[in-house]
């Protein structure tokens, strides 16, 4: 054998060796050793504590029962209105010490009544070091509290709270030329807010590993884990489901602007002296439950088509519950739109909507949609005639071959034949399937069947949907509703291939480690899923599953993957209670964050959450 | 000055030449770098490679020891690369636990990018260049 014949092993075993090394050194290096917790007894003992004394009483502390010692601070801090109001925080080494000191505090400094009390003890600290920007994503959001050590040799510990309250989480822009795309921590941002409130120069970064809990006394242990400022909810149940949908239902209705004088609290450069008011008719767009404050909006910013969608979620719900603030909301959140409808498309032979010159497909087919869905529910012929006009202009621009023109130009009176935008056919396509449920126009539903054959045909002809699929939620719902008349088995293979495609796209509780993640939809644990997936799903999902049901067709995937979203929405749906950073509860009530670490709640999140929920309530919790 | 063009100095001379290419087109065209030491570096490495292949192609005194000591380089800038890799996905693992499929299914892609890359040729080009004893 040639030197060269002997040396090629020794290169790759060599080659083999040094990757284990520094994997494992990685690894190592940035894996936490937390410090075990007390036992079960010395821990419910620490909470029974806490519990009569954050209840005013004055309990004894033994110390000597909690002798471990942690590497960082015990924390106690309680809130009101979603802003901290009292705050102990001292070393934990030896636990049963720092418990007497924040028992000792709270005698001293008594609390106002009535705050939810949380409780962080520090179990592991490790660095964060520079890594070629990659330390943005070095620490946990929500999970993990920061650490900064200042040049005076002081600490200031930035818990989960403190990260959402200062909105110091996913602040990082990794590419300047996409601002949009924020994830992890923006260093220099918290180096900023600790030189402002401090008057000091960070010197390093750690990140601490906690136990998290919220003191409960009505519950049996005395408390309840909090991950990532949320709790984990009881068992899913359909009283559950169908609260919780009403709580997302009750959003809405508030949501909806009624009267033209009331002042919304906003920042923006548009609001005039931090408010602004805004039309009867349209719903609060976007709303910050932990600031408080509302997005700017006018008529000219506002989004319609997630307007329609919202009334069509109303709709739904009066539908299935019958209860009257929805279809009086609903009918409202239309009469806007006819209102619209008045200025756009005067000239044409058919109905639009639109707050600009280029009326689009999405906002008259979700609000064809909303019309049908509330003229099912309600009976209520007066907007008839305003659906039959849309129904006329999803007609128009449709091309013989079942495809759809996107946009509209008023100055040319021409549909645009290039322009082609997300979602837009598939809505079109729900929406003449529910017109011909409403008012039994044959032609609707042909022109439907028509619009589904050529999503589930020719549309997947490009070679990328070979292998995947669009956002077909909307498609799939279409091909529910044109069944029992139309049951094509391909629209059928092709939803069941869709939802199998969004499963593997779906978190479990083991994917990563974040076991809150389930039931959302998401790439990696890196970027935090956004919830308006979980709910958009959940109502494919849910025709999904009711056509394959009328097929004679078992989806156990399907189920699971319902079960799973429903879970998810609960979770993170903020109701009193659950909510401690909530500056306003009784508007945050029923809420719906779009994302798990910054909590702006935009209207079509809680819709889409809704409707997926009261539809799962009827489908899987009967 | 006449060039035995079916020598191994010439053919290992134009793959030399042919990959300094490839990455300089990778570095300037398709990926370049913004930051004065990587820019350094992303060009430095092809540079060293494109005139050592031109070297090798024109078979200059000892140009077999040039050809080696090529490979030589390259094998260990791979080997780095991997090294760094590696320790790169050790840290995230230890920090977030597990990543899901599309981050491991990134992470071999990677290193099987690295590979292909930077550490095939070299192994070729250094079994080419290695000494052999000759029996006198």
């Amino acid at each position: 054998m040639s030197t060269f014949a002997r040396f090629l092993p020794r290169l790759l075993a060599t080659a083999a060796a040094i990757c284990l090394v520094a994997y494992g050194i990685g690894y190592r290096t940035h894996r936490h050793s937390p410090v075990p917790l007390p036992d079960e007894p010395s821990r419910r003992e620490l909470v029974r504590i806490l519990n009569l004394a954050t209840a005013g009483e004055r309990p004894s502390v033994e110390a000597a029962r909690f002798p471990g010692r942690y590497p960082g601070d015990l924390v106690l801090h309680g809130y009101a209105k979603g802003r901290q109001a009292w705050r102990c925080e001292v070393p934990a080494a030896p636990l049963g010490k720092a418990l007497a000191r924040c028992i000792a505090q709270l005698a001293a400094d008594p609390p106002p009544p009535g705050l939810a009390w949380r409780v962080d003890l520090v179990r592991s600290v490790l660095p964060i070091r520079r890594f070629f920007g990659l330390e943005a994503l070095f620490l946990l959001p929500g999970l993990e509290a920061l650490q900064v050590s200042l040049e005076n040799g002081q600490k200031i510990v930035y818990l989960p709270e403190d990260m959402f309250l200062a909105g110091l989480l996913d602040r990082h822009m990794p590419l300047k030329f996409v601002p949009e795309l924020r994830i992890g921590v923006d260093f220099a941002q918290v180096d900023r807010h600790v030189r402002e409130t401090t008057g000091y120069e960070p010197v390093g970064h750690y990140r601490l590993q906690l136990w998290s809990i919220l003191l409960d006394q009505a519950h049996p242990d005395g408390y309840r884990d909090v991950v990532r400022v949320h709790l984990t909810p009881p068992e899913i149940t359909r009283e559950r489901v169908l609260e919780a949908a009403n709580a997302g239902g009750r959003y809405m209705v508030n949501a909806l602007i009624r009267d033209p004088l009331e002042r919304f609290p906003c920042t923006q450069r548009a609001c005039r002296h931090g408010y602004f008011t805004a039309e009867p008719g349209q719903f609060l767009y976007n709303y910050n439950i932990v600031t408080g404050l509302y997005d700017f909006q006018n008529r000219n910013l506002y989004n319609l088509v997630r307007h329609a969608g919202t009334t069509y979620s109303l709709a739904n719900l009066y539908l299935i519950t019958r209860d009257p603030s929805y279809a009086d909301a609903a009918s409202r959140a239309i009469a806007y739109l006819v209102g619209l409808a008045g200025n756009s498309c005067s000239q044409e032979p058919f109905r639009c909507v639109a707050n600009d010159l280029e009326p689009c497909l999405g906002s008259a087919s979700l609000t064809l949609l909303a019309v049908a869905e509330y003229r099912l529910a309600t009976g209520d012929a007066q907007y008839d005639e305003f659906a039959r006009g849309l129904a006329k202009f999803l007609l128009y621009m449709q091309r013989p071959d079942g495809s759809f023109r996107h946009i509209y130009n008023l100055k040319t009176r021409q549909p645009d034949e290039k322009q082609v935008l997300l979602f837009y056919s598939g809505e079109a396509a729900f929406a003449l399937a529910k017109a011909f449920r409403a008012y039994g126009e044959r032609s609707w539903l042909d022109a439907a069947v028509l619009a589904l054959d050529h999503l589930t045909g020719p549309a997947t002809s490009p070679l990328p949907f070979h292998f995947g699929f669009g956002e077909e939620h909307w498609t799939c719902q279409a091909a529910r509703e044109v069944a029992p008349e139309v049951m094509k088995p391909r629209f059928l293979e092709f939803c069941l291939d869709f939802s199998h495609f969004i499963e593997r796209q779906q978190f479990t509780k083991t994917d990563t480690a974040f076991p809150d993640f389930s039931g959302s939809y998401g790439f990696s644990p890196f970027l935090p899923p956004h919830t308006n997936g979980a709910g958009s799903r959940t109502e494919a999902n849910v025709s999904i599953l009711e056509l394959a049901r009328l097929h004679g067709v078992s989806a156990p995937h399907v189920e699971r993957q319902i079960r799973r979203a429903v879970e998810h929405i609960i979770t993170h749906q903020k109701r009193p209670g659950n909510c401690w950073l909530c500056a306003d509860m009784a508007r945050a009530d029923g809420a719906v964050v779009n994302t798990l670490t910054t909590w702006d709640v935009r209207i079509d999140t809680v819709q889409h959450v809704t409707s997926g929920l009261i539809r799962a309530s009827r489908a899987l919790y009967p | 000055m006449k060039i035995d063009t079916r020598s191994t100095c010439f053919l290992y001379g134009c793959w030399d030449l042919f990959f300094s290419m490839l990455y300089l087109f990778i570095f300037t065209v398709l990926m370049p770098s913004y930051h004065p030491t990587s820019r350094f570096l992303t060009l430095f490495f092809p540079a060293v490679l494109g005139a050592g292949g031109l070297y090798l192609a024109v078979q200059g005194p000892r140009a077999r020891q040039v050809g080696l000591g090529l490979a030589i380089l390259f094998l260990t800038l791979c080997l780095l690369m991997l090294a760094a890799l590696s320790y790169t996905i050790g840290m995230f693992n230890g920090i977030y636990g597990p990543l899901g499929t599309g981050i491991s299914v990134i992470s071999a892609i990677l290193m099987a990018m690295t590979v292909f890359l930077v550490g095939i040729w070299p192994v070729f080009q250094l079994r080419a260049f290695w000494p052999v004893k000759r029996e006198s």
